[in-house]
């Protein structure tokens, strides 16, 4: 994984989009049969709004993807530095199944340079929104902010760029 | 909080030993000291006070269309809950262009790479408006984050300190994600993307 996925992912969501608009203003059963009753603009804003949870869904999968590369990469490659040598006693226990919060997030927090109060936090946030969308939305989340696509690309852009994550040739 | 499983002899596999949780107190004592030494009140009333100066800017690059009544532009209040901050009042601006409405939500302050966030939605999509360094056209990487060996980090350069202008910028949709400036031009292109497509 690498940032290449992420610039497809939102190049996809941008096509979608587009189609989306383009699609409400040419259809004719867009716009009369199954919307019957129901204002157009609101059928179009619901779709494109679950396009962009659905986006913000996936840019979050690529991102805990490349964490978990990463730690997986550093257990079995044995590299000496702080991070990986936690990783591996995480690795004695749990082998893949760390979790994502409290093993790769909390291990990267005590070995890492990572800003703990701003970027990992940030981190923790999305991917409780992001397990959310994952379980079917079926409780109301307690999230501390807004999230969205354009949030979780931002944060997997930065994150990408800022964090040495590794991953298998 | 997950624990590790007993072995079979009834120990943890891996024992945290006296130093490591030392490590681990002082480790969230100071994340604590870091947090508090920050003036969260300062930082709230700052970014309220950017967030006006955004809604006066685009009062008056939409003035003439506001004054003769073709655009009607109000503002409510909304709830903002910030972690350290807390919850406060914050305004957002609501634009109503014929049958469609266009609202400038704020979201924040307390972000990584920009001071300050707005939302700009409408019927047909959503746009972000930045509180940025002037100087950074696009949104290059803030922080580095290093790994340490033998128990410690290695020092990052230390950037020469300067003072940082913020501005609000147009953020264009990802991947891009260019920083531009909000001039008449830009803002009327922002609003009608998100208004009609």
């Amino acid at each position: 994984m690498d940032s290449n996925t992420i610039v497809e992912i939102a190049e996809y969501h941008n096509d979608v989009v587009a189609s989306l608009k383009y699609y409400s203003k040419t259809s004719p059963s867009f716009i009369s049969t199954r919307y019957f009753g129901r204002p157009l603009g609101d059928v179009l804003a619901a779709r494109i709004e679950e396009t962009d949870l659905r986006s913000a869904f996936f840019v979050l999968t690529a991102l805990e993807a490349a964490f978990r590369i990463d730690y997986l990469y550093r257990c079995q490659k044995k590299m000496k530095d702080d991070l990986s040598r936690a990783f591996r006693l995480i690795y004695k226990d749990r082998g893949k199944n760390a979790t994502l919060d409290e093993d790769i997030f909390g291990t990267w927090k005590r070995e890492s340079s990572a800003p703990g109060p701003r970027l990992i936090e940030d981190l923790r946030g999305a991917f409780n929104f992001r397990h959310y969308l994952a379980h079917g939305r079926y409780w109301e989340p307690k999230l501390a902010r807004k999230y969205d696509f354009n949030f979780a690309y931002s944060l997997a852009d930065d994150v990408l760029n800022a964090f040495p994550l590794l991953k298998f040739d | 909080m997950r624990l590790k499983a007993p072995s079979a002899k009834g120990e943890r596999s891996a024992p945290v030993d006296v130093k490591e949780f030392d490590e681990f107190v002082k480790r969230e004592r100071e994340d604590a000291a870091e947090t508090a030494s920050v003036d969260w009140d300062g930082e709230r009333k700052e970014w309220l006070s950017y967030l006006d100066k955004l809604y006066k800017k685009v009062e008056s690059l939409l003035h003439k269309y506001v004054s003769s009544g073709q655009i009607q532009l109000g503002y409510r209040s909304v709830e903002l809950n910030e972690e350290n901050i807390g919850s406060y009042a914050a305004k957002q601006m609501v634009l109503k262009i014929g049958p469609k409405s266009v609202v400038l939500e704020p979201i924040g302050t307390l972000l990584l790479g920009s001071k300050g966030r707005v939302d700009v939605i409408g019927p047909a999509g959503k746009a972000q408006i930045l509180l940025v360094d002037s100087k950074r056209s696009g949104p290059t990487p803030l922080v580095h984050v290093s790994i340490g060996f033998g128990g410690k980090l290695p020092v990052p350069p230390a950037e020469p300190p300067r003072e940082i202008k913020w501005e609000w910028r147009i953020v264009t949709r990802p991947p891009e994600r260019r920083f531009i400036e909000i001039t008449q031009q830009s803002l009327f292109q922002l609003i009608m993307e998100v208004a009609n497509g």
